[in-house]
């Protein structure tokens, strides 16, 4: 639950994506340096409800360019702000929330492998960055995106069928 | 008189961005069974921008579990005094040698509290340097308090008179990820007249738990005080808790799924006889929350575990055996 002290923006998905890598090459070379040799020239698709981008690097510059949700790509990941508030929150583990189909990571595994190396790469420095922990707290206030559902229920009604009902959905149980 | 304040690193000292610092309070309501956990903390050095400052607001309520979360700001940010460390939703303050203040206003999490602690148990005091790692921490303990004020846990509203509290204050050089850890228990018996019992139990070790560099137990038995430590005490972790963590802040929960089920004991049976006085006692595990401390400047993570639950003790002083029961906190550090 970072705070923040600067006042509330609109931004896209896009813009977060690159505002996120841009604080992190400013503040952790390092780790940028890591994420883009993660990457390589490998392309992902970034889905956040309604919104949709392709993200990749051109060079040394990260590029996150609007896109239609069937663009070819070499791993793509899918969620809601819902979703997001909720992994922020403690209320919801990654694996739950695959479980629940409310975060859908699809693609070759060596590509979705670095997608979430990537994401590591961003949590973990964002405990030393506090630019990042700023675009976080921006985020859960972004006056243009639905108000945060939170509550301690939510916690508790995490229940879910498990690796058998994800299995189910995604119609692979014998 | 003991005037317990904040210790910030000066200017000059070196070892400022390993700085700690915490006030830390636990509330046992033997009533509902309510235990509750209340943290404020600073961690790096003031005058770094990545500091930060972290308060922790949980309760543990046995039929509807854990409500509450993890506030994490710059130090910056929070209003520091020299016996206080607040921050927008949770707070701690001290007021003189044996009063605790706290508040926590997380309604959306579902829990808001207000309380005010009143030492009924003389302090330890730890003011020096033990080794921790490659820095050091100290310690000032209030073992038990009594508690006036009240809390709202998920919309039923509690109030405290009746409860029991404990309270700390650590402070130190380390970084969360070096290779440290500690177990460390407060047993708060419910009966504080016929049993006034409250037992602390503490032993700094490596990360693995493997070298650990003595353990201690300190118990109030009615006004008297019984030190054990060395030979004369045991602490042995038996079984697994095998039900589901609550992690935070989640943003760290999900930087580490290999720490969804960490290796944790049911219960921690405690066993002291120095040839005079003796006691035993078993903490039963109902619950655990792992909160992650990220270090501020390097990349380093340590993982604290509650584990909130009751206790079951006997004991021999004297020359009077007695027994008691209560609520309990375990706290296991990796």
């Amino acid at each position: 639950m970072p705070a923040s002290t600067e006042p509330a923006t609109c931004r896209t998905l896009a813009e977060y994506i690159k505002a996120l890598v841009t604080a992190l090459g400013e503040h952790e070379a390092a780790s940028l340096q890591r994420l883009h040799a993660i990457v390589g020239a490998r392309r992902a698709r970034i889905t956040l409800d309604d919104e949709t981008v392709l993200v990749r690097f051109v060079r040394d510059r990260l590029v996150a360019e609007p896109a239609s949700r069937d663009v070819v790509a070499d791993g793509s990941g899918e969620t809601d702000r819902q979703t997001t508030l909720d992994l922020l929150d403690g209320a919801l583990e990654v694996t739950e929330a695959i479980q629940q189909g409310r975060l859908h990571a699809t693609g070759e595994v060596e590509g979705l492998v670095r997608i979430f190396q990537v994401v590591e790469i961003l949590l973990d420095a964002s405990t030393r960055v506090p630019a990042l922990q700023q675009l976080s707290a921006a985020y859960i206030r972004d006056p243009c995106r639905a108000a945060p559902l939170r509550c301690g229920v939510t916690r508790r009604a995490a229940g879910t069928d498990g690796e058998a009902g994800m299995l189910r959905r995604l119609d692979l149980m014998p | 008189m003991i005037i317990d304040t904040l210790r910030p690193p000066g200017r000059l000292d070196v070892t400022a961005d390993a700085y700690k610092d915490w006030l830390h309070v636990n509330v046992f309501d033997h009533d509902s069974g309510c235990i509750g956990i209340f943290n404020t903390s600073l961690h790096g050095s003031p005058r770094d921008a990545r500091a930060r400052a972290i308060g922790t607001a949980l309760m543990h309520a046995p039929d509807t579990g854990w409500v509450g979360n993890v506030e994490v700001i710059a130090i910056s940010q929070a209003n520091i005094g020299p016996t206080s460390i607040g921050l927008e939703h949770v707070a701690i303050a001290t007021d003189g040698p044996d009063a605790v203040l706290a508040s926590a206003a997380l309604p959306a999490a579902g829990l808001e509290a207000r309380f005010t602690a009143s030492a009924r148990s003389r302090p330890i005091n730890v003011d020096y340097p033990l080794p921790f790692g490659t820095g050091w921490i100290s310690w000032y303990v209030l073992p038990r308090l009594a508690v006036t004020g009240g809390m709202v846990v998920d919309g039923r509203r509690l109030d405290l008179t009746g409860a029991t509290a404990y309270h700390d204050h650590n402070w130190g050089r380390w970084h969360w990820g070096d290779d440290v850890g500690w177990e460390w228990g407060a047993c708060a018996a419910r009966d504080p007249e016929a049993t006034f019992v409250v037992f602390v139990v503490s032993r700094a070790t490596d990360r693995a738990h493997l070298n650990t560099t003595g353990a201690l137990l300190i118990a109030d038995f009615a006004g008297e005080r019984r030190c054990f430590g060395g030979g004369n005490l045991r602490i042995r972790l038996e079984g697994r808790f095998g039900g589901r963590l609550l992690r935070l802040p989640g943003a760290l929960a999900a930087l580490h799924q290999d720490r969804i089920t960490p290796a944790l004991p049911d219960r921690i049976h405690v066993r002291a006889d120095d040839g005079i006085d003796a006691l035993e006692i078993e903490i039963r595990v109902r619950a655990v929350a792992q909160l992650i401390a990220a270090d501020p400047v390097r990349r380093g993570y340590g993982f604290l575990h509650e584990m909130a639950g009751a206790f079951v003790a006997s004991y021999r002083v004297g020359g009077c055996s007695r027994t008691a029961d209560g609520l309990a906190i375990f706290e296991y550090v990796d």
